[in-house]
């Protein structure tokens, strides 16, 4: 059922309630002959107006967004709503019945009676205040355990992503063979190469998807996986980097870069006869870190799908950095592709 | 056997080559690093075996193999590759992952002797391909060596030819005038317009309408042979 017809339900079929009860109170404190067609008109106007004026203070409460208000400041508000109410709504009546629709038989206005009737609905509206304020807030509850929940198995469903994907096995095997073949021929190489090789695993296992390292440490193990690369690719890959200094404390997400720059050569180099270059550019703007990976080669439209990679990383900077971070891949000259890639400063 | 390695990565073939040296029936006669190289190496140095890596720049190397006329013995070697490695599993392809364990090329390398052999009995001097010739063929994630002598009918489909061999039906990129050209005429025989039969299949043959013949193959199909094709038919079929 939609909340507002659930409002409406509550709202006609409680005051109605309300009006009933009244007049059997009359019955059972002052006789049933009290009841006549004054006393019920008396007690439907009575009726009709707490619905409408509770029904304004359900509006002005919605409108000005009372329900976000911390506990200590909403109860004071609603104390003070309520009395005003009260006060509005028994003159509403009083109005009514003396100069709008006079009744017969009504005894004459007075202050003391005016006073103990404006008593009497502000406690009526109370009980409504803390009806409607009440389901308000365990609607509100529970919507806010939902969200804590989705929230924490998107992170989670990030995390298994990026363990599942962190080194890309068809670059780790290739590297692997490459480190067995310079064995032979070139062992000094081959130890480096290893030491590359632990270097970018040792990263890869160290972070988890709700952490950030800093930009310096990230570049590091982009360096290591470069230089791997440049052995699998021979001198089809060249790369330069030109990053600002004080950007390299900057906190990113991990194997951001990485992965960019792995796209690159993936989608890029690796389908290159000739080969190319790759360069990395990184610097801070006013309120945020901008980094560019460039490749040589060109993106196509028909691009069927975005690499779960790329898909990965937007959801994780969503998580970390909100709609602040932003990924963008295009094609930034005739024969280059350029991924941007910015971090809000925190 | 002579041996042809096509890898991208200059390590990965030095690597290989050192692996083959342990192996007697295999001699290196020439390496490639693309499919663009191999695609002129191949006519002159005619290897009897390629060793095979599937990620290279430019083309890789299924369609280095749909575009060759005859396709030797081909070992692939990969590093890792989810979706060709499905295609391999699904029909028993030999391939090997690197780093290649000594053990298991050695095995590949028996077995393409093996099967080498036995399609070196027919004579290689024709110039079409004789039964016992393999083609490449891909279709979506799924690749086959097929053997032409597997081949029931070949069938036009645009600028491609479908082929019919045992479950299967795939195409290949080539025109079915192509294939006819390359193929043994007195095998594969041009039933009509549409498709190319295997002779060695026909079962039965019965006169139909107007002069042309319908020919049922012992796999159930029913193919229809045009008029004129029908007086060249009865030609081939009568001794």
């Amino acid at each position: 059922m939609p909340k507002y017809t659930l409002y409406w339900i509550l709202q006609i079929s409680g005051w109605v309630l309300y009006t009933f009860f009244s007049l059997g109170m009359i019955i059972v404190f002052a006789g049933a002959k009290n009841i006549n067609s004054t006393m019920i008109s008396l007690q439907v106007i009575v009726g009709v107006c707490m619905m409408a004026f509770s029904h304004l203070f359900r509006l002005y409460v919605k409108r000005f967004g009372w329900i976000k208000n911390k506990l200590k400041i909403l109860i004071p508000k609603i104390i003070l709503g309520v009395l005003l109410l009260a006060i509005a709504c028994q003159s509403t009546i009083h109005l009514l019945i003396y100069l709008v629709v006079p009744l017969d038989n009504i005894t004459p206005f007075n202050w003391i009676n005016f006073i103990g009737y404006a008593g009497s609905s502000f406690t009526v509206l109370l009980l409504w205040a803390a009806i409607y304020f009440g389901y308000q807030f365990v609607q509100r509850n529970r919507q806010n355990n939902l969200e804590k929940l989705e929230l924490k198995a998107a992170l989670q469903e990030a995390e298994l992503a990026i363990l599942k994907n962190q080194v890309n096995p068809h670059f780790l095997f290739n590297a692997l063979n490459n480190i067995r073949s310079l064995i032979l021929s070139d062992p000094d190489k081959a130890r480096k190469m290893v030491t590359h090789i632990s270097e970018l695993l040792r990263y890869s296992i160290q972070f988890n998807a709700a952490e950030k390292v800093s930009l310096g440490q990230e570049l590091e193990i982009v360096k290591d996986y470069l230089q791997l690369e440049s052995v699998q690719f021979n001198d089809r890959l060249t790369y330069d980097l030109s990053i600002a200094d004080e950007a390299l404390s900057v906190k990113i997400p991990p194997m951001a870069i990485q992965l960019l720059v792995e796209n690159a050569i993936k989608h890029g180099i690796s389908k290159l006869s000739a080969g190319g270059n790759i360069n990395i550019e990184a610097s801070l703007k006013q309120d945020h870190l901008s980094i560019q990976v460039t490749n040589t080669g060109q993106l196509y439209e028909n691009g069927k799908r975005e690499g779960i990679g790329l898909k990965n990383l937007i959801e994780r900077l969503q998580i970390l950095f909100g709609q602040f971070a932003d990924l963008s891949l295009e094609n930034s000259s005739d024969r280059t592709v350029t991924a941007s890639l910015k971090i809000p400063l925190t | 056997m002579k041996a042809l390695i096509i890898d991208d990565s200059q390590l990965a073939r030095q690597e290989l080559k050192h692996l083959l040296k342990g192996a007697d029936l295999v001699s290196v006669a020439g390496e490639a690093a693309s499919a663009e190289e191999a695609l002129e190496v191949i006519p002159e140095l005619k290897p009897d075996l390629l060793f095979l890596d599937i990620q290279m720049p430019g083309k890789d190397g299924f369609e280095l193999l749909q575009e060759l006329e005859e396709v030797p013995e081909v070992i692939f070697t990969t590093a890792y590759d989810h979706y060709a490695m499905q295609a391999f599993d699904h029909n028993a392809l030999d391939y090997l992952q690197k780093p290649i364990k000594e053990d298991r090329l050695m095995l590949a390398v028996e077995k393409a002797n093996t099967r080498l052999r036995a399609r070196t009995e027919e004579s290689k001097s024709k110039s079409t391909l004789s039964l016992h010739n393999q083609v490449f063929v891909k279709d979506g994630e799924q690749c086959w060596f097929v053997s032409l002598a597997d081949i029931r009918v070949l069938e036009i489909l645009g600028s491609y030819t479908r082929i019919y061999f045992k479950e299967q039906k795939p195409m290949i990129p080539r025109s079915l005038n192509y294939m006819e050209s390359r193929l043994d005429p007195e095998v594969f025989f041009r039933a009509n317009r549409q498709q190319i039969i295997n002779l060695k299949y026909v079962e039965r043959i019965e006169p139909w309408f107007s002069g042309s013949l319908k020919v049922w193959l012992n796999t159930g199909e029913e193919i229809e042979v045009s008029r004129r094709q029908s007086i060249r038919f009865r030609e081939v079929m009568s001794f």
